[in-house]
Parts: C-alpha cells; sequence; structure tokens
C-alpha cells in the first residue's frame, strides 16, 4: 500500500501552498512538523481529495485518487483542524451520522461507534450534546469519528490541540495501536507528539519537505550543534539575541542554557544529544 | 439513504431560529384560518314576517346552502332578479333596525345575494334589469353554473396570503442546507466520507425538498379540512365568476379549476424556489448569506411596476409572484404576449421541470466540488 505525491503544487493566487512535492508514503506513522503558513493543512486537504491540486497528483496504489472518488474515501479518515461538529447532536448520534456518511451499516456503525467512544474516554457522556463538551473532548470525538471506518489512510491534522497531557498520552497510544499496516499522517506543533510515535518525520517549510526521515535520522542533522552550559543569570537576555536557545532552566543566581549553534557558543559549553524540538528550532527559529 | 435523510431533517429542525419562525408561522396559519376560513363572522340576514333574523356561524352555512340550494344550475338573469329581489329587505325593516335604506346592498343578506348585488342591483338593493349577457358577454353567460361556492372562495383568497410566508419560513428553513455546513467547517468531515459526495447532498435535497413539499402539502390538508368540517366539498362545479374571488375572470372557470390553478401555482412557486435556495446555499460561504440572497430572489421580482405591462406578465411565473398567485389574479387583460391566461399559467409547469432537472443536481455538484476552505 502506497500513497505517492508527484509534483504536488497548489497555488491559491499570488501564493504557493505547496510547491511541487513529491513524496511516496507506505505504512507507517508519519509526523508532519511546519511553522504555521508551512503548508501543512493544504497538503492534508490535498491529501484528502477536498482541494484541487493546482499540478500534479495524488495517487493511492497508483491510481489517482480523483478518479478513484468513493473507492479512495472509503479507506480515508480525516480529522480536519477545524474541527466542525453539529451542537445539537449528541456524541454517539454525531457518530451514528458519520457513520452513515461513510456508508456503514447501521449495526457496525452502533458497535463501532461505542467502541470508539471507550477508546477515546467519551463512553459516559455518549448521550450528552457536544454542545456541552470541552475543546479537549470535541478533539476526541473528532478522532474517533476519524478512525469510524477503520481507515488505511488517517490524516489527523492538528488531532493533539486541545489534549492535556493525559488526552495525548492516550490519543498516542491509540494511534500507535491503530497504525499498524495502514498509513497515518499527523500534524502538529507539539514536537514531543511526533517524536514517539511517528516513524518517519517530514518537515515542510514554504510548501516543500526540506527535511524527511527516521527521527533518530534527521536528529543527527544537527548532531554537535545542540550545547547546555550555565550562565549567570545577567546574562541570559545578550545570548538570547546571539544564539537559538531551546531551553532555559534557572538555578539560583544561574541559568542552565540549551543553545543551538554550528560553533561552540562559549568556552564552558558542553555538547549535548539533540532531540527532535532542537531540529524543529533549527530550521524554523527566526532571529528576534 | 434514509438514514441520510433522517439526519439532514434532524439537523433543519434542531435550529432554534427555524423552529422560531416554524411557531411563528403556525401562529400566523390559525389567525388566517380563523379569519377567512373558519366561518366565525359569517352572517345571513333575513326578513321574516317584518323581523330581522340574523344567522351566525355554522348556522350561517347552513342557511346559505339551503338558500343556494334554490337556485343551483345554470345562471341565468331570472335567477338573477329573482334573488335580488326576494332577498332584499323591505324599506319599513331598514328603518325599523337603524339602518339606511339607500345602502341596502352594504349590508349582509346571504351569500348570493352579496355575490351578485354588485352586478344586479342598485344600492338601495333594487333589481337594477342587468342582463347576464351585458355583465359577462354572450359566450361566457351561457355557461355560468350557480352554486355555494363560499368555503372555496375563502380557501382560493386564504391561500395566497399563507403561502409567501410559507415561502419566507422556508428561506430560514433550508438556506442552511449546504451554506451551515461551510460555517461550521463540517463540509471536510463530509466530503471525505464515501457517501460523503453523492448520496449525503442528495439527501440533502430530498430532505429539503420534504420540508418544503411537505410542509405545503400539510398546509393544504388544514386548509381543506377546515373547509370540510364548516363548509362541506360541494360547490367546485360551480363558476368562479359567481364568486366573490373572481367575478372579472373572463374566460370559463370553475371553482374546481380555479382550484386547481392555484394549487399548481402555489406548488411550482414552492418548487421553484427551492430548487433556488438549494443552488444559493451551495454557492453562499454561510447560512446569513444564503438567508440574504435567497431573501433577495424572493422579494425583488416584486418591484416590478405593473405598468410594465410584458414584465410583469413575464414576472408572475417567479416564485414569490406565483405564490401570490398573479397569473390568476392580478394580470392585465388582454396579456401583452400571445397567449390565454390559463396557457400563460401552465408554463410553470415545464419551467419547474427545467428547474429540477438543472438546480437541483446544479445544487449537489456545486457542494460535491466545493473547495474546502
Amino acid at each position: 500500500m502506497e500513497l505517492q505525491l508527484e509534483n504536488l503544487t497548489k497555488q491559491y493566487a499570488s501564493q504557493i501552498a505547496v510547491n511541487n512535492i513529491n513524496a511516496t508514503l507506505t505504512c507507517g506513522v508519519y509526523g508532519l512538523l511546519g511553522a504555521n503558513g508551512a503548508g501543512k493543512t493544504t497538503l492534508m486537504r490535498l491529501i484528502c481529495d477536498i482541494q484541487s491540486p493546482t499540478l500534479g497528483t495524488v495517487c493511492y496504489n497508483g491510481l489517482n485518487i480523483q478518479e478513484a472518488g468513493e473507492r479512495y474515501r472509503n479507506i480515508l479518515g480525516y480529522l480536519p483542524q477545524d474541527f466542525g461538529y453539529y451542537p445539537g447532536f449528541t456524541a454517539y448520534s454525531f457518530l451514528m451520522y458519520m457513520s452513515a456518511i461513510k456508508g456503514l451499516s447501521k449495526a457496525f456503525a452502533k458497535e463501532r461507534s461505542l467502541e470508539l467512544l471507550d477508546e477515546v474516554g467519551l463512553l459516559q457522556v455518549k448521550d450528552k450534546k457536544i454542545k456541552t463538551f470541552s475543546g479537549g473532548m470535541k478533539q476526541r470525538l473528532g478522532i474517533a469519528q476519524a478512525m469510524l471506518n477503520d481507515p488505511k489512510i488517517l490524516i489527523l491534522d492538528e488531532p493533539t490541540a486541545g489534549l492535556d497531557p493525559k488526552e495525548r498520552v492516550r490519543f498516542r497510544n491509540l494511534i500507535s495501536t491503530f497504525s499498524q499496516n495502514k498509513i497515518v499522517l499527523l500534524s502538529t506543533h507539539i514536537v514531543s507528539d511526533v517524536e514517539y510515535i511517528a516513524g518517519q518525520i517530514l518537515i515542510m517549510k514554504k510548501g516543500k519537505f526540506i527535511l524527511e526521515g527516521k527521527p533518530n535520522e534527521i536528529i543527527q542533522k544537527i548532531a554537535g550543534n545542540v550545547w547546555e552550559c550555565q550562565v549567570p543569570n545577567g546574562e541570559v537576555s545578550i545570548l538570547k539575541e546571539r544564539h537559538i536557545i531551546s531551553n532555559l532552566r534557572p538555578e539560583g543566581n544561574m541559568t542552565v542554557l540549551r543553545m543551538i549553534d554550528e560553533n561552540k557558543p562559549m568556552e564552558t559549553a558542553k555538547s549535548v544529544t539533540p532531540n527532535l524540538e532542537d531540529l524543529y528550532l533549527y530550521y524554523f527559529h527566526e532571529p528576534g | 439513504m434514509r438514514e441520510l435523510i433522517r439526519y439532514e431533517l434532524k439537523k433543519l429542525f434542531h435550529r432554534p431560529i427555524a423552529l422560531t419562525c416554524l411557531t411563528a408561522f403556525a401562529i400566523f396559519t390559525v389567525y388566517i384560518l380563523c379569519l377567512w376560513v373558519i366561518p366565525f363572522n359569517a352572517a345571513v340576514w333575513e326578513e321574516n314576517n317584518g323581523e330581522l333574523v340574523i344567522t351566525k356561524g355554522l348556522e350561517a352555512v347552513r342557511r346559505n346552502q339551503e338558500i343556494t340550494a334554490l337556485y343551483q344550475g345554470p345562471f341565468t338573469t331570472q335567477k338573477a332578479q329573482s334573488i335580488i329581489e326576494t332577498y332584499s329587505f323591505s324599506t319599513d325593516l331598514l328603518i325599523k333596525e337603524g339602518l339606511n335604506p339607500q345602502r341596502q346592498t352594504h349590508y349582509p343578506h346571504n351569500y348570493l345575494y352579496k355575490v351578485l348585488s354588485g352586478f344586479f342591483a342598485q344600492p338601495d338593493g333594487v333589481y337594477d334589469g342587468t342582463t347576464i349577457e351585458e355583465i359577462y358577454g354572450n359566450d361566457l353567460a351561457s355557461n355560468l353554473v350557480l352554486g355555494y361556492s363560499q368555503g372555496w372562495s375563502a380557501i382560493l383568497s386564504s391561500l395566497p396570503d399563507v403561502f409567501p410566508l410559507w415561502a419566507c419560513v422556508l428561506t430560514i428553513f433550508l438556506s442552511p442546507v449546504f451554506s451551515d455546513e461551510y460555517s461550521k467547517h463540517t463540509d471536510a468531515l463530509i466530503l471525505t466520507g464515501s457517501q460523503g459526495r453523492t448520496k449525503c447532498p442528495a439527501a440533502k435535497i430530498i430532505a429539503a425538498y420534504s420540508i418544503s413539499l411537505g410542509g405545503s402539502v400539510i398546509l393544504l390538508g388544514i386548509f381543506l379540512l377546515c373547509l370540510f368540517f364548516c363548509y362541506g366539498f360541494s360547490g367546485l362545479e360551480c363558476s368562479a365568476q359567481l364568486s366573490p374571488v373572481l367575478p372579472l375572470a373572463h374566460y370559463p372557470l370553475t371553482m374546481g379549476q380555479a382550484l386547481l390553478l392555484e394549487i399548481m401555482l402555489l406548488f411550482s412557486g414552492i418548487i421553484v424556489y427551492t430548487a433556488l435556495i438549494l443552488v444559493i446555499s451551495a454557492l453562499s460561504k454561510n447560512s446569513f448569506v444564503a438567508v440574504i440572497i435567497s431573501g433577495a430572489v424572493l422579494f425583488l421580482p416584486g418591484c416590478i411596476p405593473p405598468h410594465n405591462k410584458l414584465l410583469y406578465t413575464l414576472s408572475s411565473l417567479l416564485p414569490m409572484n406565483q405564490l401570490k398567485l398573479i397569473p390568476l389574479y392580478f394580470l392585465p387583460h388582454p396579456l401583452p404576449i400571445n397567449l390565454s391566461d390559463v396557457e400563460l399559467m401552465l408554463l410553470s409547469l415545464p419551467i419547474v421541470l427545467v428547474v429540477i432537472l438543472i438546480g437541483t443536481p446544479c445544487a449537489r455538484r456545486l457542494f460535491s466540488r466545493h473547495q474546502v476552505r
């Protein structure tokens, strides 16, 4: 099973949101990282066929998804960034409605809805109206609806937005369990979410993949560029202007800084093992 | 599919504003029924042994039916003269009751007297000698049938009050069918579902037509039910010219034919307008925009001045003018186009067909191919 993106381009007026992307996604979890406006959401919409590319194609097992139509949508699950819902529906009736849209039989839909509501921790409130739900609960419901048809391709746009740490752990476990023999593409700003579950990381900037690979491999791109050092509190503001600071931790009169720099920033700095967040900052740091 | 239609109906009926409009409309309908159809205000005034006898309500309806039964059948000048002479009050009675003898025809007598006195009696109630040929022309006069058609007259005159408002309710009800999905961002969820581009928009369209046509049938049914209980169903064969609603129709028309034409115009107006709302809803970014544009489409033809005869006649085929029954009641004579009144009204049928065949798939296609933002 593979999803091929060939010369995929989307242009809005003069702005190119997705710029000639070529990639092949096979089974596994892909973490899509990028700053706001990098083109992540547009790319996901193109893969879901809810926006048409200006150029290029998305093919599933060699078949253009626009031609595959219903056959493709049968194996697709999608959670949009702006997850819309019907305030007057209960969680259960919403899932039943989405099941009907996905063409699932009523008996299967009932069973699957209850199973998913249980998995996302909403079974107790299944008969409550969605308008009474918190942001996190709505997001969990969104995740459940995306998985209703047991999709082979699952596209999740900012799935962990609004989830508390406990819910995020639950979500990660759910995706890890679900993802076997499936293509899961998730975008997030929370780097740690993809760090744990993504087998492949795609870093997107200005409509292009600027880096892609396994987390451990791509992190090595900045090996030797991440440093930790202890400085007096008064020097922190000066150092912040000169270097990319990925973390700072006050310890009495001193502050422990984690810095990203191609050169050793100071004599006392020690090279440390980089992580994905360091990598993200390295590529998306904007001076000032 | 049935499940999807059920959910679409549930979505439309879950909106507080729609339910508020529906409730207000129900109250208005009851008001119109009480005002025009249910004969609370019906009265028959008769002179009996020098006394004024007044019968009211359902009793008045029964009395009118008894009086009409005496004259039922082909209408003649003799019958007109007899009705005027038999049921006019004596001057003594009018003076005794403190009424003005010179304004006799302004007072209630009975249904037939009320219909005919305007043509055949002087204001003081004296038969003026007019023949039916002088009023209706030779061709029409020979085909006129007299009978009791008060109930049908009430129905014919009250439906054009109710249906334009029903169209307004439909504007509120149906404008969100597609546009609400865009503004709620649920379009992305629907369009990525396997049935999201095929059965789902079809279900939305069926749900919309179910509401508009179902509501119209229920509305008509309520009026007919009230008619049946208050007046009975007889009188459809009577000439529309011998009723208060279409006294000046210049072509042969029975109450039954008038009713059929009216129902055809009302339903074609509703169907065409529903199709337009669906297309507008599929094109609009949100329901507010859809309501505004649909409202404008509904009301703008009302701005066409009647003195522009050609434009006014052609605009009578637009939804609002059909719902106000302009083609039946208010067109100039002769028509500025080479068609008879009935032929013009029958044009509604191909228009409905064209709108259904083009508008409905168009709305479905617009939604299915919509680019999610």
